[in-house]
């Protein structure tokens, strides 16, 4: 058979079964039974296929898990929610100012959880009743929730940073600092937008008053042990204005920053390898919730609440993990032998051949293969189009990325960032449906999609930053070489 | 008949539901685990030299053992950009030939297994790693989970358990 | 010409990489020599077209006719493949003593033909981040495969697997202080991770061309007999000490010492017990694996 054929069919298999509405971990294994049958020797191709899928599950997407489990613990315990409560409090009278709180929010969080998912979730959950209470436009007000969740995939950890570099047999914690400035970079973008808009158009996000005569409370400290007060103390001096506005942010924000030092940390100085920093992170996380549960009984001091911290919650965390898990892993499964079919059919070396013919330049590569992820990334989702262009892109000796000398971690932060474009990019963008699924009141789809523009935007500036300057995504990584 | 019919469903819910519990442990176990070994190897007193082996062995039997459970969570991710502009008619048609689609599929997956399972057992292979399960018990449970999903797709028709309704919350799974 | 066969041809590492130029190199000569009798069609190699450790499994059932791979990696298909290596006698002698033979016959229980070893890279070394006086290994992690779990951990060492991608992190972060590997393959990053090398090696790294039983009965005497030639040359070409290996080596000691790395050398009664239980300790595992033909091929090939 003809490459491009062996191409189309196997394509064309995965496409058709995936837009039927078929789960895409069933498509691919659809298009891997049709592909290991022509390409790889018939029935006994057929009778391997089993224990293909077990080699293609490793150790190696341990992380993937543990990632997911560190945002989860932060989520079910509630403590995610009182850090942006405590964001809410330093962040004083500034245009769009419920905008900004998200942004910082989100970034923040966006350090301590591996999942896009569950950063849209808290944000939009904690802020957008609010935000529609004072009179927020929905341009403003959903736009930078949903584009914030995105910055969770670029900022360690990042489930998904793993699953690229891990699949494609790279440096993990390479990737995982290269996510770092591009995506500090891109918070800062949207803040400035954010703040620009509203003083431009003040009447997206009407100025208010925060609510704010918490600060003249006097401020208590009890502690208790047992049942019986054995310390208590009130201040009701001067500063306790500031203290007031002050002492959440410290309380909540230090703590949980120590989750990421011990992840980006023990990653750069070269302590603990992804897995080992993963599960560390973990630890520190259940450690943090343990600290703040402190605070439901033992220690009372006004305006800071405790974490809800018992077996319950911690196994809703891992119930939660092991779903998002075994959808994604069973995803993999599929796509590996997806992989080993294409490659077996010629498929994979008939485009490469093709086009080294063309007589393209590294860039025009690198800019092609951007736009074929941008375009899939209208319509799927970001493991399956990541799966479905890695086997030509960079697996192996015979992909683009080997053949035209292309940088290795500048295209993974590349492709990490147009997964982050797809997430908002219609008709199927995840993070447009979450929207839409937590919005307290009455948008449409269309809507949705309108206020994440300026946004997508924003995020193809940073793309074509990235693309001009390499080093914006290479400098921090080549630090741990 | 019925009540046979659904005591058999709620027996396969009840299964999947429990690979699920075994995934949610084993990842516990693994967050805990893997720090404690670092511990231990930072301290020069040893090293759990089993660890990643089981659990590559743990990820690949949880991911085969819970795909059922996840599917009957609705937590697969899928494409609906096509069955969403479908009328209500033409989506149930689809979901119908969706279901029995899947249920071959997984019924083919599940023979493929088993022939692999009979295959190694006769080979008797076995992995050349430290921690050996013999072949033939891994593809056997690939087997096995693909006869769990064929399962549950043909109880998705029966009961009319619609991909895509409210309770399908495959678009709030994903990273 | 309707008398040339094609087969099919795969490698267990991937096309163009090191441990793979080998057995390339072998089709490439069958090629040319068989013009108008046979020829091999490489369909790829591991992991691109499938795991290497499926890959001779799926030769032997008649998914490829030829595939060139190390015992390392079948290993699941018959449990005496690790004697190949543990071995320090030249190809012609483990002909002659009837070694091979022996070998062959038990992979033509499981439809496979022996051909011959196209390549060796020489013995195995345990490679450190830290000083050692002595062959004791207690306190020390040690990256392993399951070439020389047994060996490492006899001498006291703790013991994680890994795959060789992993090796230079796991160097470099300090969670192992050492692994194995052969000094002829050594990838040059590893340099800057590794203090010592200690001598001296142990085993030896083979590659094999093997080749689907029903196949090769399938094929003439003449078509049989370009690919044995092809096969037995490399095998006479790659002799422990040959002049290409012991250039290759003498070209990655100079490789070492540039980048500071020292030389462990035991000697003596610590050179022999360190010799010894590397062979002791493989050849026990082997045994254990196949009472049946483990003691016969001890015999023959150690
Ligand atoms: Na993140
Ligand atoms: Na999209």
């Amino acid at each position: 058979m003809e490459w491009y054929l062996a191409l189309l069919l196997m394509l064309g298999t995965v496409c058709v079964a995936m837009f039927l509405g078929l789960p895409v971990a069933l498509a691919f294994f659809a298009a891997n039974v049709l592909g290991t049958f022509l390409f790889i020797n018939g029935d006994i191709g057929l009778v391997f296929m089993a224990m293909e899928f077990n080699n293609a599950i490793n150790f190696g997407l341990a992380p993937i898990a543990l990632f997911l489990l560190m945002g989860e613990i932060l989520l079910h315990t509630g403590v995610a929610f009182k850090a942006i409560g405590a964001i809410d409090r330093i962040i004083s009278r500034v245009p769009g100012r419920l905008s900004i709180v998200s942004i910082v929010g989100g970034t923040v969080f966006s350090s301590l959880s591996g999942s896009t998912i569950a950063n849209t979730a808290i944000l939009g959950s904690v802020l957008l009743p609010d935000m529609i209470k004072r009179g927020y436009k929905p341009t403003i007000a959903m736009g930078p929730i949903m584009a914030v969740g995105g910055i969770a995939m670029l900022i360690p950890p990042s489930a998904l940073a793993v699953l690229l570099a891990s699949i494609a047999e790279q440096s993990v914690a390479q990737l995982l600092i290269a996510g770092i400035i591009p995506g500090i970079l891109m918070a800062l973008l949207f803040f400035a937008y954010v703040i620009g808009r509203c003083v431009i158009d003040p009447t997206l996000a009407p100025s208010y008053t925060p609510d704010e005569s918490y600060l003249n409370e006097p401020i208590t400290l009890t502690m208790n042990f047992g049942n019986k007060g054995i310390f208590n103390i009130t201040y009701n001096g001067t500063a306790k204005r500031t203290i007031n506005r002050l002492l959440p942010f410290l309380i909540y924000i230090l703590p949980l920053s120590i989750i990421f030092i011990v992840v980006v940390g023990s990653i750069f100085f070269k302590i603990a390898a992804p897995t080992e920093a993963a599960a560390l992170g973990c630890i520190s996380a259940l450690g943090a919730c343990y600290f703040f549960k402190l605070f439901n009984k033992t220690v009372k001091i006004t305006g800071i609440e405790g974490a809800d911290f018992s077996f319950k919650e911690i196994w809703k965390a891992l119930i939660e993990t092991s779903k998002i898990n075994v959808m994604i892993l069973f995803i993999i499964a599929g796509s590996l032998v997806f992989s080993q079919a294409l490659s077996n059919s010629g498929a994979t070396d008939g485009l490469l051949q093709a086009v080294s013919d063309m007589n393209l330049n590294k860039l025009t590569i690198v800019i092609i293969m951007v736009l074929v992820l941008l375009f899939l990334g209208a319509f799927m989702d970001q493991v399956s189009m990541l799966l479905l262009t890695l086997p030509f892109f960079l697996m192996g000796t015979n992909s683009f990325q080997v053949a035209f000398d292309i940088d290795v971690i500048w295209l993974m932060v590349l492709m990490l960032i147009t997964m982050e474009i797809s997430l908002l990019t219609p008709p199927f963008g995840l993070l447009l449906y979450v929207m839409k699924g937590i919005a307290p009141f009455n948008v449409t789809i269309g809507q949705v999609v309108i206020s994440a523009m300026p946004f997508i935007a924003i995020e193809v500036v940073v793309l074509g930053l990235l693309i001009a300057v390499p080093e914006v995504a290479i400098w921090l990584p080549s630090m741990i070489e | 008949m019925n009540t046979f019919l659904d005591k058999l469903e709620r027996a396969s819910i009840n299964l999947a539901q429990f690979f699920a519990a075994l995934v949610a442990i084993s990842i516990g176990l693994a967050a805990i685990l893997i720090p404690l070994n670092l511990l231990i190897i930072k301290l020069n007193i040893g090293s759990m030299w089993w660890l990643n082996g089981s659990i590559e062995y743990a990820l690949y039997f949880g991911v085969f053992g819970g795909a059922t459970w996840v599917l009957q969570q609705g937590a697969h991710v899928r494409v609906d950009v096509v069955t969403a502009s479908l009328s209500a008619e033409a989506g149930k048609q689809l979901d119908f030939f969706i279901n029995i689609f899947g249920a071959a599929l997984c019924v083919f997956l599940c023979i493929y297994g088993a022939r692999a399972g009979v295959m190694e057992f006769i080979d008797g292979t076995i992995p050349d790693k430290d921690l050996r399960v013999p072949n033939w018990i891994v593809v056997s449970f690939f087997s096995f989970s693909f006869a769990m999903l064929a399962i549950e797709f043909l109880f998705r028709m029966r009961t009319n358990r619609v991909l895509g309704t409210k309770s399908d919350k495959s678009s709030e799974v994903g990273f | 010409l309707s008398s040339e066969v094609t087969i099919k041809g795969a490698s267990c590492f991937p096309i163009g990489s090191p441990p793979g130029r080998p057995f390339e190199g072998v089709v490439k000569e069958i090629n040319s020599r068989g013009k108008g009798v046979i020829q091999v069609k490489l369909m790829g190699g591991a992991p691109a077209i499938g795991s290497p450790f499926t890959l001779t499994q799926k030769m032997s059932r008649g998914a490829y006719d030829i595939v060139g791979c190390t015992e390392a990696y079948y290993g699941n298909v018959i449990p005496e493949a690790p004697v190949v290596r543990l071995t320090s006698k030249p190809a012609a002698e483990l002909r002659k003593n009837g070694a091979i033979a022996y070998f062959a016959k038990l992979l033509a229980a499981k439809n496979i033909h022996y051909v011959g070893r196209h390549n060796d890279f020489g013995p195995f070394h345990l490679w450190l981040s830290k000083k050692i006086d002595k062959p004791d290994l207690t306190g020390l992690n040690l990256r392993v495969a399951p070439v020389y779990t047994a060996f490492f951990k006899k001498l006291g060492a703790t013991v994680q697997t890994a795959p060789m991608p992993k090796i230079y992190t796991l160097m470099e972060n300090n969670t192992v202080q050492g692994f194995g590997w052969p000094a002829g393959a050594f990838a040059p990053p590893w340099v800057k991770v590794t203090k010592y090398k200690v001598n001296p090696g142990f085993y030896t790294a083979p590659l094999q061309t093997l080749v689907n039983l029903k196949s090769w009965e399938a094929l003439n005497s003449k078509q049989q007999a370009i690919i044995t030639k092809v096969v037995m040359e490399k095998e006479a070409a790659t002799e422990p000490g040959n002049a290409s290996l012991a250039a290759h080596l003498k070209k990655n000691e100079a490789m070492f010492a540039k980048g500071g790395m020292k030389t462990i050398e035991f000697t003596g009664a610590d050179r022999e017990y360190w010799s010894k239980t590397a062979m002791d300790e493989a050849w026990r595992e082997v045994k254990e694996r196949s009472p049946k033909h483990g003691p016969a091929l001890e015999k023959l090939f150690r």
